[in-house]
């Protein structure tokens, strides 16, 4: 039997029959209408008039189209061009570090047996477990003694150091990579990096994609840690800038929800079309497990 | 590229990247000036868009009076407290700060200065520029910690459209609450057992029920800050007030909100023209006036055994930790003048505390203003303004009141079996740290 | 395997020719060791610059009173007294929270794989269905929950009138002590789409050969998908598994904007209430206190299903050893 990929002579696995797809579509399409659904209220939100706003009258179906909210949003402050700016370079840093640094590390802990590896991996974990309102206080602190508070070193410096969530994700895709490979490397000479870098990461193209879709949308969703770094407006990335809109004289008052779901969409709209046009590199056709081959 | 060359561009770009935002590195705090003469103070405030440009411009007239003296604000656009207290905590904390409930707090705990050598120095009479019940709300044990700076007491809204088609005379603070209740049953109207229109609305919150309770002669603190919260002018206060509810339905229960929707109270309600009348602040004038065909006014509370209302206010304080406290008492001092206050109107902001402002024509007729409104029913509303019971435990004793009101009001345990629980929990919260 | 063939095949035949210079094996794992450490350092070197110091420091903050204003004033256990015997809330909140995560967690573990075997078919259109399922973790969260509070509108909402069809008086949910929290699980639903996106990526690591042998031995879809898909993802639903623990057991936002904590605190969990005593009530040490606390339970639960995951969790690389 022919092991190569591009070989098929038989139909892709489960696509099935006909029915089956039919009863596929029925049952995604009602899913996807539900999870849709805020998504389409936040657009129906956008797009009303102040007065509904007001009377708090929103329809899930948009019924107003008041698209001048979006001209408000983008003239109400003349920063959102150097918000969007800040919001890139964090994005940029993290989705760097997050992918390839958390993906070497990754590596390390599933491949490489050392004294203390299970120490350290506890150790990762335990660092997620911790609720991110205590320690921030003596972060805070840290940052201050090192002059960084009120600049974007807080929020981009620690990317470059991987993170657990990431490494812990890869390390789970890596162990399922079978160990061969690394005897085959070992024995053409490569060494541990060659085998990461040749033939591992390669190897993990999908996840890797899909770290950095994560990446790149928990990055530019961010906003606490900007508001307790960043003092300056102008060093705002657009999370943080667009919390201005949500922002009302009393806590009595009704937010200017249509303005603040504009500024929702702006930062919502990108992440999405990122994952979107991203999905052909995480879903491509199987290649097999050992098709990267050894250049 | 190579997968190592590809790392070297990599460090390459991100120690460029690196120097740019370092290059964007600023000290934080005060001191930080060109010449030796010139000062920067920084300003926390909360808010939205209006406040950030209203306290700016309020900044940069001091700085007119003061060359020497620039202002910043820092409008946190998140919660104001967790940025404060961290920023503080961490040695980063403002030179002026916007304060409202948390006084007692931040005063106990010397993190602000008292006030009362400055104002003796600049002969400010207190009573004669805010009244006098207003100072005493940024008090702390006899001192003076916080200057008013915004004040706006809490009236009645009314939609006059249905007041006249019921042919129920406005409300003013003349009303007693026997005028409340009958002017609220001929407001109410059904039709096929569905509400058309309510007469008023009851909530949760503090400002709602605590101000029946000062009307009817309660309180919540006493004089040495002792619950005394079970009391039965208040158990009396609070049964009238969710019968309002629920034995003469002039108001909706908890549940009828549920059912309009998220986010719905008596602002949205009366905005959509479902509600006769309502108590809020200032703060709803531009959002009535953004509903086109609401024809309304406002007029100042009734009174119960006596007159009471809440306000919202927020101040201006010094932080003890700054180097600067006479240039921020200069400003501070500015602020709070009529020249200063100008802004929080013409921006249409917000009440000025300033009694001369608040009865000024720029606030009586604003430039904003679409229609008519009696602008007058804030000054007038002052006199009576009850100081609340705020100390350190403000927070922990509005989420108990809260809990247990919301109770009462969803008809669960009966008023007095609320307060009594709700005295028990005080008495420990406020006896221990 | 293509390519892979060809790797089996030439590394056999070095081994017959060019025998290679036999290390010992101390060395081997020394180096491998080495390594580890090498790859493994830009962790570590963060972790002890940015996390250790502010972990020490908030384990520190638990023995004490702290106001964040004021300095901290050591007090010892108190603070950890105080929870278990003084602080009626507490228990409350802790129940509060185990309830929602041991509801929560399975239920979106069997939705998220499901789905993924549903998306996971080659139709056309998957993209679009693909994205859907993703996008309501990038929603904010202040929309999702207004849309859910009027769903679960006692009278009016969605929810309820469609119990009345089949005849249910539906509860007021929300607004009653009892089942704000089945309210809240009912939420979590929308964010299965982050396990949906790892589980599919699994999905792609799985050699079609497999699928394919197993069909030629005349397996069903049913058959297959337990038996070969099911293990093969097992690593991926590990990790939604456990970290699906830790995130749930922080839940943090849909509580604070969706009920407040309310009913009287019938759905209040602990981080709020960690950020309510940290940040209202000036106890940053009991809230530190609070947190270890939690962290410690987070810690056993996730020990728990390491310990057990290796009865059903299967490693490819760990077969052919």
């Amino acid at each position: 039997m022919s092991l190569l990929a591009q070989d098929r002579r038989s139909r892709p696995v489960g696509s099935g029959s006909r029915l089956d797809a039919a009863a596929t579509y029925a049952i995604l399409t009602v899913v996807s209408a539900v999870l849709a659904a805020p998504f389409l209220f936040m657009v129906s939100i956008a797009l009303s008039s102040d007065a509904t706003v007001q009377k708090a009258a929103f329809t899930l179906i948009p019924r107003e189209f008041h698209v001048e909210n979006f001209v408000r949003v983008m003239t109400s402050d003349a920063q959102m061009a150097r918000w969007i700016l800040n919001s890139l370079i964090i994005v940029a840093f993290a989705c760097v570090g997050q992918t390839f640094v958390s993906a070497m590390v990754a590596f390390a802990f599933a491949r490489l047996r050392a004294p203390g590896r299970g120490l350290l991996f506890g150790i990762l974990l335990a660092t997620m477990m911790v609720p991110i309102e205590v320690t921030i206080i003596p972060q805070f602190i840290l940052f201050r003694h090192l002059g960084w508070i009120d600049t974007l070193l807080p929020l981009v410096v620690p990317s470059l150091f991987g993170s657990a969530y990431n490494i812990f994700l890869m390390r789970q895709f890596t162990a399922r990579i079978p160990r061969e490979l690394d005897e085959a490397a070992q024995v053409d000479g490569l060494g541990y990096f060659g085998l990461l870098v040749r033939i591992i990461l390669p190897l993990m193209k999908p996840v890797l994609v899909a770290v950095g879709v994560f990446s790149f949308a928990w990055a530019w969703g961010w906003f606490f840690g900007p508001l307790i770094y960043l003092n300056t407006e102008s060093k705002f990335p657009l999370a943080l800038g667009v919390q201005f809109l949500s922002g009302t004289t009393t806590n009595a008052q009704t937010p200017p929800y249509n303005l603040v779901m504009v500024g929702a969409l702006f930062l919502t709209v990108p992440m999405l079309l990122v994952y979107f046009f991203s999905q052909k590199y995480i879903y491509q056709v199987n290649l097999g497990a050992g098709s990267a081959g050894i250049r | 590229m190579s997968a190592l060359a590809r790392r070297r561009f990599l460090g390459a770009t991100g120690a460029l990247l690196l120097g740019g935002t370092m290059a964007g590195c600023g000290g934080s705090g005060s001191g930080a000036g060109g010449d030796s003469e010139s000062i920067t103070l920084t300003m926390t405030a909360w808010g939205g868009d209006i406040d950030r440009k209203t306290y700016k411009q309020r900044l940069d007239m001091a700085s007119k009076k003061y060359p020497h003296i620039e202002g910043t604000v820092q409008l946190t656009p998140g919660d104001y407290l967790q940025k404060l207290t961290t920023a503080i905590a961490g040695g980063a904390g403002p030179d002026l700060l916007e304060i409202a409930d948390h006084v007692p707090a931040f005063a106990s705990k010397n993190q602000i200065r008292p006030l009362d050598d400055y104002i003796e120095q600049s002969g400010m009479d207190l009573t004669e520029m805010f009244g006098d019940r207003t100072p005493k709300i940024f008090q702390y044990e006899g001192k003076q910690y916080g200057l008013p700076d915004r004040s706006g007491a809490m009236v009645v809204y009314y939609n006059r459209k249905m007041f006249d088609a019921a042919e129920v005379e406005y409300p003013s603070k003349e009303w007693t609450w026997d005028d409340l209740l009958n002017a609220a049953k001929k407001l109410t109207i059904r039709e096929g057992g569905e509400v058309k229109q309510w007469g008023f609305a009851t909530i949760t919150w503090w400002p709602y029920w605590m101000t029946f309770m000062y009307q009817n002669g309660g309180r919540v603190l006493d004089d040495d800050n002792r619950p005394v919260i079970n009391s039965p002018e208040n158990v009396e206060a609070m049964e009238w007030y969710n019968d309002l509810a629920w034995k003469h339905k002039v108001s909706p229960t908890l549940r009828d909100f549920a059912n309009y929707g998220e986010g719905v109270g008596p602002d949205q309600l009366f905005a959509q023209g479902k509600l006769a009348m309502e108590i809020t602040g200032f703060w709803n004038i531009a959002a009535a006036n953004s509903v086109d065909g609401l024809d309304w006014d406002i007029a100042p509370l009734w009174h119960g055994k006596e007159a009471a209302t809440s306000a919202f206010f927020t101040g201006l304080a010094i932080s003890a930790n700054t180097k600067h406290p006479d240039e921020v008492w200069k400003v501070i001092e500015y602020m709070v003048s009529e020249e200063g206050q100008r802004p929080i109107i013409d921006n249409g902001e917000d009440a000025p505390a300033n009694i001369k402002v608040q009865e000024s024509d720029a606030f009586l007729k604003p430039v904003w203003a679409k229609r008519e409104v009696n602008m007058k029913a804030f000054a007038e509303s002052s006199d009576f303004i009850f100081i609340p019971p705020i100390t350190v435990h403000w927070n922990e004793m509005l989420k108990v009141c809260g809990d247990n009101i919301q109770l009462m009001m969803n008809n669960e345990v009966t008023p007095k079996k609320a307060l009594d629980t709700i005295q028990t929990e005080l008495e420990r919260i406020m006896g221990r740290n | 395997m293509g390519e892979g063939v060809d790797v089996r095949v030439r590394s056999v035949a070095p081994m017959v020719e060019k025998r290679p210079t036999a290390k010992p094996w101390w060395t081997q794992r020394r180096r491998e060791a080495l390594w580890f450490y090498i790859m493994a350092s830009p962790w570590i070197a963060g972790f002890l610059l940015f996390m250790g110091g502010p972990l020490v420091a908030s384990l520190y903050l638990s023995f004490t009173d702290y106001d964040l204003l004021t300095p901290p004033e050591w007090v010892g256990l108190d603070n950890y007294v105080r929870m278990f015997t003084d602080d009626p809330r507490f228990w409350k909140v802790l129940r509060n929270t185990t309830v929602y995560t041991l509801l929560v967690v399975p239920i979106t573990t069997v939705l998220s794989v499901w789905l993924a075997a549903l998306l996971h078919k080659p139709l056309k259109g998957m993209r679009v269905f693909r994205t859907i399922v993703y996008v309501p973790a990038l929603v904010p969260i202040v929309a999702s929950a207004m849309l859910f509070s009027w769903v679960l509108a006692p009278d009016a909402g969605l929810l309820n009138r469609t119990l009345a069809l089949v005849g249910i008086d539906g509860p007021a949910w929300l607004l009653d002590e009892t089942w704000v929290i089945p309210g809240l699980v009912m939420m979590s639903v929308w964010g299965v789409g982050t396990g949906v996106v790892l589980l599919l990526a699994g999905m792609q690591g799985i050699p079609p050969e497999l699928l394919e042998a197993a069909t030629i031995d005349g397996a069903n879809p049913r058959q297959r998908f337990f038996q070969i898909t099911l293990p093969m993802l097992s690593p991926v639903i590990l990790f939604n598994v456990i970290m699906g623990l830790i995130g749930t057991f922080q839940v943090f936002s849909q509580v604070y904007i969706l009920t407040g904590g309310g009913p009287n605190d019938a759905s209040m969990m602990l981080v709020p209430y960690i950020f309510e005593e940290a940040f209202r009530n000036f106890r940053m040490g009991y809230a530190s206190a609070l947190s270890w606390l939690l962290f410690l339970i987070i810690m056993t639960c996730t020990a728990i299903v390491f310990k057990t995951s290796s009865r059903w969790v299967f490693y490819e690389s760990e077969v052919r050893r």
